[in-house]
């Protein structure tokens, strides 16, 4: 959900009856990449772009609990940090939790409290942490799809991936995955995060106006759209881990996400863009 | 006045952190609701427990206790002087077992095999600290590779139905499914995942490379590279510390060699230094890598780390904890930090002991070559200066 | 509780290599780290550019809104800089209130824009006493490997340096490139048991006695700046670290084409 609505200036559903505004059908997602394993320090993490959002994850731990008396003697706590960064929004956002963040914050806490193993790290807590970089509704959402990849990647266990997406109704269309203008201009938001396996939900929202079925046919489409987002899911683990196999007998090298600069396996060869120091006369 | 101390007035109506506007809850025809796909594929089954609560892994069989990287060869008995307490792992590829092990026993429901028993030597609970030798030998007879199915798994992933889960597995239901991304791994009837990233939760017998993080009156608190922190108190040492004097014989930052006494349910570790070669370190330098990868830096008996010690010629300690000890002369330290930070990073490829001592090989050339360089560049800057000295002699000579 | 204590070996290592000119990375003590900039990357904001410098990763969205300008100043603009050491950068970042470490830092780089005079704020004026406009440089930390000043700077003059003036959505016209007159970066160096080493990776930081970040602009001349820690540092320290900050910055602004007309 975005803060500020405004009208849109043209009509979100096309004319033909079977289109929105941006070409596409009711029931067809943005377009989604997620990338696993983009930051050095944390313990685990990922990055999502979906349709314009650009949200990274990270997660740390399990690990000690500060202050002491926060942590629970029979499992690990769960400390999920959703934020936006100042620069995400049309207009800049002042840094720092705002009611929403923290509330989201909360409700994505609770889902991942249920899917990740937490009697097994008794006195921990697991921090996960969402910034929204660049923001197109649909945060929290994509914010919860990158922090699962996140978890799986820093190798906590848990009973499955947790995909999130977020239908709506639009100009009296239910629709699946709203975008900012879809969020901001139509009649209801139903953000949701869906067990894969059980099609059980850990996290269901609803703002806006639905009958009955209305609403059905927004959970149908976010239990289908949560199947697909959770193989891209699952694909962007397994291009990050993935292992030679033995027919192969070729070393397939995985690149670095993002192309970093790799580490130096030799001293005195750097990479390309390493700069070299004047040789003579030094400081 | 500094700017970011004024009052900013900005001129934008909507403040962030509002409610957004009330939206325009217009009414419009609805489309029919799609037929439901296929039968009923998100009707939620039944579990084993039933208030809902995690259904606890089964554990695995006697070797291998889930995570410990599998006992090859473990010495027995008190160790030969100056020889580390080791842990042998499995063949080249992915390593079985890797430690750490989110699953501690003695919580959930122990799945037996016929005879099994105790060889985990973990659940005899007899009081006291067990030996680590007691009873985890390996099972199977040596030589006899394992199945290993080698397939990566994700959180979630369907392992089997009515099939024995054990590390890193859960059931619901009649299936086992994976609990953690990892390598999935079939022995002995049973289906377990190894864990390809994680932390290092400590295990009884494990020995681990520690530091002090913290003096308190009855300890020092050491650092395990894990969530879990332990107390080591003075009895648990060599030294008759009395209060107050203990810094004189380790402080803060100092690092350590201990053995895990225990750790119970609610994560509470304790630790001893009480045992053959256990000590602290003095000297050299420490290094953490994941310790999922500490099986493949061991190598199958030992393979791999007697290959860098024998080429970095430095003393080495694998911690099971993932933090390693190393000393020797600046350079051999170099080029093992180099040689273990390539091993963590290609755990995963086939002929990584070839293709480290390759590396090892071409780093010393390198290093060989850029004395050479350095060397005969000192040469010629010596050279230079005594031909400078003998020509301003010769000036001066001229002069007078 | 501090978890990573740095033991003297750490010290004591670094120090060692450091006799025989060499670092735990590899570099020589004169050598920075390789540093990629990608501008562009933040498409919500006016000005945006990632700067990876090292190991250490930044992401700089520049803001341009419209509002009321200071007293003092009535006909110019005001420039506001900002930074978030966002708790997924490193285990050592905890969420709440800015800290001083990130105040410092968001400072210092703030420093480096204003006194290089990179934006005329005179000309970010609307209607004076009225309204001007207001950039916003957000700096977001988003993985910590050390030296954050040199990284922050860089990517906020990058980011400024190829923002827009969103002029159009105010009602005043067509939107306009941000004028952008000068380019500051900064180098700095940290001093060890042993001697100095420029653009210090994470342990250097660590062991570290003392820190000086020097901000120049493209002529060489010295903008503003920062000494850091307890530590002492001489005169010919001094010296030796501004003469360094000139030489790499000198070499950045060269490779990445930064104010050359």
């Amino acid at each position: 959900m975005i803060m500020g609505g405004t009208q849109s200036e043209h009509k979100l559903i096309n004319a033909d009856g079977r289109t929105r505004y941006d070409g596409r059908k009711f029931d067809e997602l943005r377009p989604l990449s997620i990338q696993a394993g983009v930051l050095k320090r944390a313990d685990g993490s990922a990055y999502v772009e979906w349709g314009s959002n650009k949200v990274l994850a990270a997660v740390y731990g399990p690990r000690e609990v500060h202050p002491r008396h926060m942590q629970n003697s029979a499992r690990a706590i769960v400390q999920a940090r959703y934020n936006m960064a100042a620069f995400s929004v049309g207009e800049r956002k002042r840094p720092g939790p705002d009611r929403r963040s923290v509330e989201i914050s909360k409700i994505i806490s609770e889902a991942f409290t249920s899917v990740v193993f937490v009697e097994q790290f008794p006195r921990t807590t697991v921090d996960v942490y969402m910034e929204v970089l660049q923001a197109d509704a649909g945060t929290r959402c994509a914010g919860l799809t990158a922090a699962s990849v996140a978890l799986a990647d820093a190798g906590i266990p848990m009973r499955d991936l947790l995909p999130s997406v977020a239908s709506g109704k639009v100009e009296g269309v239910v629709v699946c995955d709203l975008n900012k203008d879809e969020d901001t201009c139509g009649e209801a938001d139903v953000p949701c995060a869906i067990l894969p396996r059980t099609g059980e939900f850990l996290l269901l929202q609803m703002d806006g106006h639905l009958t009955y079925d209305e609403l059905m046919q927004a959970m149908e489409y976010n239990r289908r759209a949560c199947k697909i987002i959770n193989e891209v899911q699952k694909e962007a683990l397994r291009k990050k881990y993935s292992i030679i196999t033995l027919e192969n007998n070729v070393m397939k090298e995985e690149k670095p996400a993002e192309g970093r600069p790799e580490d130096r396996d030799q001293i005195g060869r750097p990479p390309e863009s390493r700069l070299e120091p004047a040789q003579q006369g030094g400081a | 006045m500094d700017e970011d101390e004024k009052e900013i007035m900005e001129d934008n109506g909507g403040k962030a952190g509002e409610p957004p506007a009330p939206r325009d809850r217009g009414k419009g025809p609805c489309p029919p609701l799609p037929t439901p796909v296929g039968p009923k594929d998100e009707v939620w089954r039944g579990r084993g427990t039933q208030d809902g609560s995690c259904e606890k892994p089964a554990q695995p069989g006697p070797e291998g206790t889930g995570g410990g990287p599998t006992e090859g060869e473990r010495p027995k008995g008190d160790l030969p002087e100056g020889q580390e307490p080791e842990r042998g792992g499995e063949p080249g590829q992915m390593p079985e077992g890797g430690n750490p092990q989110p699953y501690r026993e003695g919580r959930y429901e122990q799945s037996r095999r016929d005879g099994g028993g105790g060889g985990r030597g973990r659940d005899r609970r007899d009081g006291g600290y067990e030996r680590r030798d007691g009873g985890r030998q390996e099972r199977r007879e040596p030589g006899r590779p394992p199945d290993v199915d080698r397939q990566l798994v994700l959180p979630g992933d369907d392992l089997g139905t009515h099939v024995r889960g054990g590390f890193g597995t859960y059931k619901d239901g009649e299936s086992v499914y994976a609990a953690c991304l990892g390598i999935r791994s079939t022995r002995d009837g049973f289906v377990s995942v190894i864990p390809l990233s994680g932390k290092y939760i400590p295990k009884r017998g494990d020995f681990v490379v520690g530091k002090v993080a913290e003096m308190t009156p009855s300890a020092w608190v050491i650092d395990l590279n894990s969530p879990y922190v332990a107390p080591l108190p003075g009895s648990e040492t060599p030294w008759d510390a009395q209060f107050g004097e203990a810094s004189k014989y380790m402080t803060v930052g100092d690092t350590v060699l201990v053995e895990i006494r225990d750790i119970n349910e609610i994560g509470r570790v304790s630790v001893t230094m009480m045992g053959p070669n256990l000590r602290k370190l003095e000297g050299g330098q420490t290094i953490d890598v994941d310790a999922t990868k500490v099986p493949r830096l061991i190598g199958r008996g030992g393979s791999m780390i007697g290959l860098l010690k024998r080429l970095t010629r430095c003393h080495i300690i694998v911690g099971q904890n993932g933090r390693i000890w190393l000393d020797g002369t600046v350079e051999d330290v170099t080029i093992a930090l180099a040689a273990i930070k390539k091993i963590e990073r290609d755990a995963h490829k086939l002929g990584l002991t070839d293709a480290v001592a390759a590396f090892i090989e071409g780093m010393r050339k390198e290093l060989d070559e850029k004395r050479a360089k350095k060397e005969a560049g000192d040469d010629a800057r010596e050279k230079n200066a005594v031909l400078q000295d003998r020509a301003e002699r010769l000036e001066v000579q001229e002069e007078e | 509780m501090e978890l990573d204590v740095v033991s003297d070996l750490r010290k004591d290592y670094i120090n060692r290599l450091f006799s025989e000119r060499k670092r735990i990375d590899g570099r020589t003590p004169e050598e920075l780290r390789p540093v990629a900039v990608e501008t562009g990357v933040v498409t919500s904001a006016c000005g945006s550019c990632r700067v990876k410098w090292g190991e250490t990763d930044v992401l700089v969205g520049v803001m341009v809104e419209q509002g009321t300008p200071f007293p003092d100043t009535p006909d110019r603009g005001v420039l506001v800089t900002n930074a978030e050491l966002i708790p997924m950068a490193s285990p050592y970042f905890e969420s709440g209130p800015p800290r001083p470490e990130s105040i410092e830092f968001a400072r210092v780089v703030d420093r480096g824009i204003r006194e290089a005079k990179m934006i005329d704020l005179a000309k970010m004026c609307i209607k004076p006493k009225e309204k001007v406009y207001l950039v916003y440089v957000d700096m977001h930390v988003l993985d910590f490997g050390g030296n954050l000043f040199d990284a922050g700077l860089l990517g906020a003059t990058m980011a400024l340096n190829s923002a827009t003036v969103p002029a159009k959505r105010f009602g005043y016209g067509e939107d306009f490139k941000l004028p952008v007159e000068h380019w500051p970066i900064s180098i700095t160096s940290v001093k060890i048991e042993n001697g100095l080493l420029v653009d210090p990776n994470l342990d250097e930081e660590r062991v570290a006695e003392a820190r000086l970040t020097v901000t120049t602009d493209e002529n060489g001349d010295v903008r503003a700046m920062q000494k850091g820690l307890v530590g002492k540092l001489s005169f010919e320290d001094v010296q030796s670290i501004i003469k360094t900050s000139q030489r790499c910055g000198a070499e950045l602004r060269k490779r990445l084409k930064l104010g050359a007309d």
